[in-house]
């Protein structure tokens, strides 16, 4: 190996496959579910809400999406590929146990709207006609676990990045 | 030698960031067998070459087993490749 390509290789700015990997969910994911939400507010705003038929589609196609852009960039770096290993479980474990806490916030706001919600049916929570949207407390509940996703992939590239 | 930095121990709590005391010797080591490239320790180790920057700069404490195994890489006992920083 040249001296150029060894320090190259040293160089320690260089990202390895699963911080490049990381980057690649999150834009995924930051971009997929942009689009849905987007879908989600543009039907409450014309008044032609999504049903749960149409969420259901919607939701599959965000998962063949991800699973594609997953897969693509797989293939893509495949010759970086490289197994976890003890620090990069470490970091995978420390980002998952934040977005628990995210998504199980969520989860529990949601179930709480629910109850409120049903306690008063003839009316809108609090008077807001946000809470009377079909669906709301599903679109929270994925709107918690696109939060906790986001979280655990930021979470383990900040980790990366501060080079823990 | 390395100051001691703060790092997440492996025997801490888990998203806790616990200051550690573990020193190394590593890069010295590297340059002394031959210049051995971080990559090349860590394909020996079986880690990723990110885990070896982070252990030579002393932001990641590793476990014991990887600690054995990058000592036994250049021959020398654990203790000859990490130690508590004396001063504490």
């Amino acid at each position: 190996m040249t001296d150029n390509a060894n320090a190259l290789f040293e160089d320690p700015s260089l990202r390895g496959y699963r911080e490049r990997s990381l980057w690649a969910s999150l834009f995924a994911v930051a971009l997929v579910d942009t689009g849905y939400f987007l879908m989600v507010v543009r039907g409450w705003l014309t008044d032609n809400p999504l049903t749960a038929h149409g969420l259901i589609q919607l939701c599959i196609a965000i998962v063949l999406v991800l699973l594609a852009i997953e897969v693509g960039f797989a293939v893509v770096h495949r010759a970086r590929r490289e197994p976890m290993d003890e620090r990069d479980e470490l970091i995978a474990a420390e980002a998952a146990r934040l977005a628990y806490r995210v998504f199980v916030a969520g989860v529990l706001v949601a179930l709480g709207l629910h109850l409120l919600n049903a306690a008063t049916p003839a009316e809108p929570l609090w008077g807001l006609a946000l809470f009377s949207v079909p669906l709301f407390e599903v679109h929270l509940i994925l709107a918690s676990l696109v939060s906790a996703e986001l979280i655990r992939y930021g979470g383990a590239l900040w980790r990366y990045q501060q080079g823990r | 030698m390395a100051a001691p930095c703060g790092v997440t121990s492996r025997g801490a709590e888990l998203g806790r960031s616990k200051p550690t005391l573990l020193t190394n010797k590593i890069r010295k080591l590297r340059f002394a067998a031959d210049e051995m490239t971080q990559a090349d320790l860590a394909e020996r180790v079986g880690v990723t070459r990110q885990t070896i920057i982070a252990i030579e700069k002393g932001k990641y404490a590793p476990s014991l087993e990887v600690a054995f195994r990058i000592a036994r890489v250049f021959d020398e006992s654990v203790e000859k490749v990490f130690e508590l920083d004396p001063s504490q």
